[in-house]
């Protein structure tokens, strides 16, 4: 447990998640009205057709725009529901820019900073200033993907279904004898002696891996050896001499003197890391589902838009 | 739910909670120092070979990012563990339209990215930060492609701009400040005075590279893989590449990586290096420069920035910050040139040999560029470091070897000739759809790996490896080197079964110092098994084993090539019709000899370079398998005109470099 308090990784969960529970105490979510409606009216359409063909140098494919309407639609929910939650006026730099396009508009006007807001918002620049339209769909994102735990099943699954990155494989650790020739005579010299029940006094030819294999999955010993050779010399019995296994390079005569059984992810040991490289592949997921519980919470009206029909 | 448990719920929080800046967190307990107890099942006291990949970009990279990358360090650590991922160009729904895989996984990877874009690129594509309607930023979302050469080259290779030929559509570029009122480089003007805003913009995706970092590496006794944390200093003036990777030892790092517009010299590099890193507890880097081949003259010079000749402390530093050079990678070999001396003789240095001096030549145009220089190669460098460690007493340029990708795609280790899809950059990119020819410039490749031999893989072991530089490159496949130098090795070393026992006993591994001579010349033992190939990855036996010995005497430098092992003219081929390749080769190559030509009053160097049968290279293999026949031009599609370019070999010999051995007079 000390071990576990000391791990930076733990620093920096316990910084994160201060400051998300300080966000979300600051303002406790209520539900949406029953009767929201998200409008993209055809001038937004038209905007957004514009613009992809400004980027791109064509019009969008049929599926490409239906793409392009399906972000904007998103984009308008989040939007919606951060104004609900009125993080305009919350959030620093939203407030900030806010602010300075109204003294910007109105130099002389001397009013308070909750006056000016309001007739900020009254003007509907929330939404039709660029800055503060895209920084409160940043910070909307940032509340959507509030960290995610995942709970011990689903975090004893993440692991099992990566077992490449979190189990333990089985290890072979071996000493062997190598001949590059496989046509050399010491072969059935050393097989001789092996079939009288000696020990083999041959050293065999220089093998630069080391005439000492240091235990290895099968994974490893196939990269390394090739894979007739590490399938081979997993189903060698233990503390005796064997052989002759063919590698990628010639014959080899092994002793295998340590074998480590394969071991199921541990998640004290593996858990943290796990953890979080599940949160991280999670983030898409967990932006569309909660995407998907804003939209049952909107109607979402389209208005009807003909590619073709916009001017200039 | 057990305390324990609990602990993990705490920790996961980290994966939003990151924007708070930890990175100098104490370390965690139970790492024992290089040459500790073992910490790893797999610990070999005699070193096991582990092959990874040191020069890695993502979506943090704003060239990177400009080509439509939208990898980052998670998904491009996960890809280097062995996981299927989804590559660029994306379709509308965000699914990409290509995926890759590795044949075989790496045991360790470094994301590198450009640490003077970091900023740049996440204001430009985040509209948190007022720079988001900056007109450069416009651009950049706008022309992607040509925002590669204004970034690039006005970020960093901003103060020799004017003498460069400027194309006519771009603008921008002499537009900028020509040089900030300090001396350091200007970054781009929505970064603020002194580039405040794009600093702090940095610490983002710096976080990010860290947490992927932490999360990735194994620190359990399985040790599969391992990470470091890392990135690229991107110096580049006048287009002149002085490129450094930056890796750090462990999780403890600067709190923001110093950049080239603070720190526009190598030298500032390592000065700041050394007191945000270097002064502080559990803080420890090296710097490894890539491409020297195109940095027009500049990776090598013998000045520094203010025109004077190095001195000892100076060729200390750098030889102490700087172990290792990258020999080859994405955009060619940096060994050799083959203009001049013995080296002219030698057309193994034509291999993947860029035909321009700097970046101008692959993003405007070769002429442009001028003809590459040979002292802009390693083994010309070597040769010019013994040179002055004669005048000076320390030696500035003794490099060690070792190969990367500089993948822009997030792909580590992804160096296999078959199934190229391109390393963007200043490759070719697939920014909006699949490339309908060859998915890179001709003259670019899949690039190399980095092997390091270290008792187990950790961060630790791995490091001090890379340091003492018991390291070498490949050309991106996975042969196994052993090269072992000293006077009294036995001459019988091939045929005995304690090679390794014995080349460390009675000599020094690659990238180590010769002792003063107790014979007359000095042997050296190399030993190399070939790869043995993998299911989609094929591989090439062995042809033979050259060693490249350089020295210098009162005459100036010198250097040979002497063939040791194989066979030069083995007889082996490849079909151009279909790759099939045909003649013998061999499985393993092992020779021990000793240096005919020795003069102990001569310092000098040796390498070992281990050649395969030659096979199809990358494009040659996307040419076949599109049925290109070049012998008629007119009909062959302008996008697969590079099958047909006369001025790039079909076919490749892989091969390994090994770390040089050295020797100077008057050593102990």
């Amino acid at each position: 447990m000390r071990r576990v308090l000391r791990q930076p990784l733990l620093h920096f969960a316990l910084i994160g998640g201060l400051l998300f529970a300080a966000e979300h105490a600051w303002r406790a979510d209520a539900p949406a009205p029953a009767n929201a409606v998200i409008t993209v009216d055809a001038a937004m359409q038209a905007n957004l057709h514009a613009e992809w063909r400004r980027q791109l140098g064509r019009a969008p494919a049929d599926a490409e725009w239906q793409a392009q309407l399906a972000r904007a639609v998103d984009d308008e929910l989040l939007l919606a529901e951060a104004l609900r939650l009125e993080l305009d006026g919350v959030d620093p730099v939203a407030r900030a820019r806010l602010l300075a396009n109204m003294r910007f508009v109105f130099p002389e006007r001397r009013a308070s900073e909750d006056a000016l807001l309001f007739e900020a918002r009254a003007l509907g620049m929330s939404r039709s200033d660029p800055v503060v339209r895209r920084r409160l769909l940043q910070v909307m994102e940032r509340r959507v993907l509030a960290p995610a735990v995942p709970d011990e099943a689903t975090l004893r699954a993440y692991v099992h279904d990566h077992d490449t990155r979190y189990a333990g494989p089985a290890r072979h650790g071996f000493r062997q004898i190598w001949f590059a020739d496989a046509d050399d005579p010491r072969i059935a010299a050393v097989q001789a002696e092996l079939a009288r029940g000696g020990v083999p006094r041959a050293l065999g030819d220089a093998f630069p891996l080391g005439a000492r294999q240091s235990p290895a999955s099968e994974a490893e010993l196939s990269r390394r050896y090739g894979s007739d050779f590490a399938h081979a010399l997993a189903a060698v019995p233990a503390a005796q001499w064997a052989g002759p296994l063919r590698s990628a390079f010639g014959m080899h005569f092994v002793f295998v003197e340590s074998r480590v059984e394969a071991r199921s992810p541990d998640l004290a040991r593996v858990g943290a890391r796990a953890a979080t490289a599940w949160a991280v592949a999670q983030r898409d997921e967990r932006r569309q589902a909660a995407l998907q519980a804003l939209r049952a919470r909107y109607r979402v009206e389209l208005s009807p838009f003909a590619a073709g029909a916009e001017s200039g | 739910m057990s305390v324990r448990y609990t602990t993990i719920r705490f920790a996961v929080l980290l994966a939003m909670g990151l924007l708070a800046g930890c990175s100098d967190s104490t370390s965690p307990a139970g790492t024992p120092p290089p040459g500790g107890e073992a910490r790893c099942i797999g610990y070999n006291a005699l070193r096991n070979p582990y092959f990874g990949d040191l020069h890695v970009h993502t979506r943090y990279s704003l060239d990177a990012n400009t080509q439509g990358t939208i990898v980052g360090p998670h998904e491009a650590y996960r890809f280097a563990l062995g996981e299927r991922l989804g590559i660029q160009p994306y379709d509308e729904n965000g699914e990409p339209l290509r995926t890759t895989q590795l044949a075989r996984p790496l045991d360790f990877a470094a994301v590198t990215d450009h640490a003077e874009l970091f900023g740049e690129t996440e204001i430009c594509t985040n509209p948190d930060y007022l720079g988001y309607y900056a007109p450069e930023c416009i651009l950049y979302r706008s022309f992607p492609e040509q925002s590669f050469l204004i970034f690039n080259l006005a970020a960093v290779g901003l103060p020799e701009l004017p003498q460069f030929p400027v194309p006519p559509d771009i603008a921008l570029i002499s537009d900028l400040p020509i040089i900030g009122a300090n001396g350091s480089i200007p970054r781009l003007p929505y970064c603020g005075l002194g580039g405040e805003i794009c600093l702090d913009a940095a610490a983002t995706p710096w976080q990010d590279i860290q947490l992927a970092a932490a999360t990735f590496n194994d620190v359990t006794d399985d040790c599969r893989f391992t990470t470091f944390v890392g990135y690229e200093w991107t110096g580049a003036p006048m287009s002149n590449n002085l490129h450094r990777n930056v890796i750090f030892r462990s999780e403890v790092v600067p709190a923001i990586p110093p950049a080239y517009q603070e720190y526009p010299r190598p030298e500032l590099l390592w000065q700041a290096l050394d007191e945000q890193c270097g002064q502080v507890a559990g803080c420890d880097y090296l710097t490894i420069p890539h491409n020297s081949n195109l940095s027009g003259g500049l990776m090598f010079e013998t000045r520094d920035r203010f025109g004077d000749d190095y001195t000892r402390a100076f060729a200390q530093a750098r030889q102490d910050n700087e172990p290792l050079a990258e020999i080859y990678q994405h955009k060619g070999q940096s060994e050799c040139l083959g203009t001049v001396g013995a080296g002219a003789n030698d057309e193994l240095c034509g291999f993947e040999l860029l035909p321009y001096r700097n970046f101008i030549g692959s993003q405007v145009s070769p002429e442009f560029s001028g003809a590459p220089l040979e002292q802009d190669f390693l083994r010309n460098a070597l040769a010019e470091g013994l040179a002055l460690e004669r005048t000076l007493g320390a030696n500035p340029f003794k490099y060690g070897f070792v190969g990367s990708s500089d993948t822009h795609l997030g792909t580590p280790g992804l160096t296999s000739e078959a199934a190229y899809p391109g390393h963007g950059g200043a490759g070719g990119g697939a920014r909006n759809e699949l490339p309908a020819g060859l998915p890179d410039l001709i003259e670019n490749s899949p690039g190399g790996l980095a092997v390091v031999w270290a008792e187990e893989n950790t961060r630790d072991a791995l490091f001090a490896a890379l340091r003492r530089r018991e390291a070498y490159a490949t050309s991106g496949h996975r042969p196994v080197v052993r090269f072992f130098g000293g006077w009294t090795l036995p001459p019988d070393l091939c045929a005995r079964g304690d090679l390794v026992e014995t080349g460390y006993a009675q000599g020094v591994p690659m990238g180590g110092d010769l002792s003063s001579p107790v014979a007359a010349r000095p042997r050296f033992a190399v030993s190399a098994l070939r790869d043995p190939g993998a299911p989609g990855d094929p591989a090439e036996p062995l042809q033979r084993i050259q060693i490249v010995k350089g020295w210098v005497d009162a005459d100036g430098r010198h250097e040979r090539v002497y063939e040791v092992a194989g066979d030069p003219d083995n007889g082996a081929s490849v079909s151009l019709a279909n790759c099939e390749t045909s003649g013998n080769g061999f499985s393993s190559l092992c020779a021990v000899w000793e240096d005919p030509d020795f003069d102990p009053a001569q310092s000098a160097f040796w390498y070992a370079r281990v050649i395969d049968n030659p096979g199809c290279r990358w494009a040659t293999r996307q040419c076949v398998a599109a049925g290109i026949d070049c012998s008629d031009p007119d009909a062959v599609p302008e996008e697969w005109a590079g099958c047909c370019d006369a001025d790039y070999p079909r076919t490749v010999q892989e091969r390994a470099w090994t770390s040089p051995i050295w020797y100077a007079p008057g050593t102990d």
